[in-house]
């Protein structure tokens, strides 16, 4: 019996040592991930990553400062100013969920110890409604949009910072889970998003300049004339993953929060800039 | 045993091109006609967007607003005199580089066998 | 003179090339001759296509469990079933299959990358 415990004992020791032995903080992985950029593309200013694509791509940063001349998302601002002003049946607003609001774009994705999980803003916004007797709005297309969009807006000019909290192991757990997904190629096309944003960032997919990885996630919601509408983080995530044929997960789901956890942090120091437009 | 088997039958088909000589041409132009058309087949494929979609990553001659991804498909017979070497690295090239941006077309099977050998025909013409 | 020595052999060689193709052919095409008269005889192979695509199914969710599936097994897996229905059981049976295989190499994708993704690997 011992003689067969040994040999489990003795991997298991090894099986969990290992990845504690060679897993960088996300303090480390910051500086990293940051740095790879910097040197990757040395003229681009450090706000500029805020802008995605724009900040490499010269000739479709053009066409996207015409269009910011006039910005697609404006009437979806004003939608979600009125929904942020208009009292719940209850009675109750927006505001007595959220008592810094509208501004608070910053203070998301968050690690929420009690319920032990990443919480978005979109999240939070249902859980709001739902705590209100609402009832909660679609994660991907639809009104959520315009919430955000305002909230966005009112929040320029804040700085992202995702916090780890240390004094919990699940919050890097969530961190480190949604760091591996950004690593792990799927689909039949075999893509990780580190192929498409991390390895090959700057380089043309057909006539797209594919956008770095860093400033991912600075301005949500965006409007994208694909879609000919504001569209939410989760909704791109989707489409990223079927594009690699990949099947998407569900929006709001434990995968695309922690991603979202992971992704976000890696653009700590950069202002938001949302709501956006893009392609 | 199957080599003898072959050698049997190329003296046969030898002796049988030689006596009915007046077919001897036609086979020969069909057989070229054929490896033409797996190219242009070839060729299809590597510039469509749901089958092999080269191009969204390679420049190839003929081809419009190629990505920059991987290198220019140019020179591939000087590149991969080995022809198999090449067919390997489309039918997997994670077996190179295990990160590489490029997908397995056969190991996962987005390409049929078939397919990948029309691909390989068009791309040794660059 | 050499010229027509190559051309020789050009045509040897495209001969057997020739003969050996419509060898298989002629065996394929009874083989496939076989299969139809066998999917319109109905039970045993429409049985067959509804274990095809149990497999399907079950491979699929091996490969969900996973987070290893593919964008369109699910798509597969419902066009075969109409194609059941229909009694088109050749088509369903190569779809479920296309379902089944694509699942089986999104679980063994998936499992392998458990293993070997990291940050590191891209920005070392």
């Amino acid at each position: 019996m011992r003689q067969k415990l040994l040999p489990i004992i003795t991997a298991l020791a090894i099986l969990s040592g290992l990845p504690m032995a060679s897993a960088a903080s996300p303090e480390q992985d910051l500086k990293k991930f940051q740095n790879y950029f910097k040197k990757k593309f040395p003229k681009v200013k450090w706000e500029e990553f805020a802008n995605g694509v724009y900040a490499v791509d010269p000739i479709g940063r053009e066409n996207w400062e015409a269009i910011e001349e006039f910005p697609p998302y404006e009437p979806f601002i004003d939608e979600g100013e009125e929904m942020w002003n208009k009292a719940f049946a209850n009675g109750k607003h927006y505001k007595d969920c959220f008592p810094d609001g509208p501004a608070i774009a910053a203070k998301y994705p968050r690690w929420d110890k009690a319920k032990g999980m990443v919480v978005t803003l979109p999240l939070a916004i249902n859980n709001c409604r739902k705590a209100n007797g609402e009832k909660p709005l679609k994660y991907k297309k639809g009104k959520i949009n315009s919430l955000l969009a305002y909230i966005a807006f009112q929040s320029r000019g804040q700085k992202t910072h995702v916090v780890i909290p240390k004094d919990d192991p699940r919050a890097l757990e969530a961190y480190e889970k949604g760091k591996k997904f950004y690593f792990t190629k799927r689909g039949q096309l075999n893509f990780s998003c580190a192929n498409c944003h991390v390895q090959n960032a700057g380089n043309k997919i057909r006539s797209d300049i594919l956008s770095p990885a860093l400033g991912h996630t600075t301005h949500w919601p965006t409007y994208r004339s694909k879609w000919g509408t504001v569209g939410t983080l989760h909704r791109r995530f989707t489409g990223c993953n079927k594009q690699v044929r990949a099947k998407p997960f569900k929006a709001q789901g434990e995968q695309y929060r922690d991603l979202e956890y992971f992704l976000t942090y890696m653009s700590n120091g950069l202002p938001l800039n949302g709501p956006g437009a893009r392609k | 045993m199957m080599k003898r088997k072959s050698r049997v039958l190329v003296t046969a088909a030898g002796a049988a091109a030689i006596l009915f000589g007046g077919l001897v041409i036609e086979p020969a132009v069909h057989n070229s006609a054929h490896a033409e058309s797996a190219a242009d087949a070839g060729k299809k494929i590597a510039f469509s967007r749901k089958k092999g979609n080269c191009i969204a990553c390679h420049i190839i001659a003929g081809g419009t607003s190629p990505g920059t991804i991987g290198p220019p498909l140019v020179g591939m017979q000087a590149r991969y005199p080995d022809k198999s070497k090449l067919r390997a690295q489309i039918w997997d090239a994670t077996k190179a580089n295990p990160i590489t941006m490029m997908p397995p077309f056969g190991r996962h099977k987005i390409l049929s066998e078939k397919e990948i050998d029309q691909v390989l025909a068009f791309i040794m013409t660059l | 003179m050499l010229k027509g020595k190559k051309m020789l052999a050009l045509a040897f060689v495209s001969l057997i090339i020739t003969g050996c193709a419509t060898a298989t052919t002629s065996t394929e095409s009874k083989q496939m001759a076989a299969k139809s008269a066998l999917s319109k005889g109905g039970s045993i192979d429409a049985a067959a296509v509804k274990q095809a695509i149990a497999d399907a199914k079950a491979a699929q969710k091996k490969a969900a469990s996973v987070e290893g599936e593919w964008r369109d097994v699910g798509k597969f897996i419902k066009k075969a079933e109409k194609a059941l229905k229909k009694g088109d059981l050749d088509t369903a049976m190569k779809l479920a299959k296309k379902a089944r295989v694509q699942s089986e190499l999104g679980y063994k994708q998936a499992m392998e990358q458990r293993k070997s993704a990291s940050m590191s690997l891209y920005i070392p």
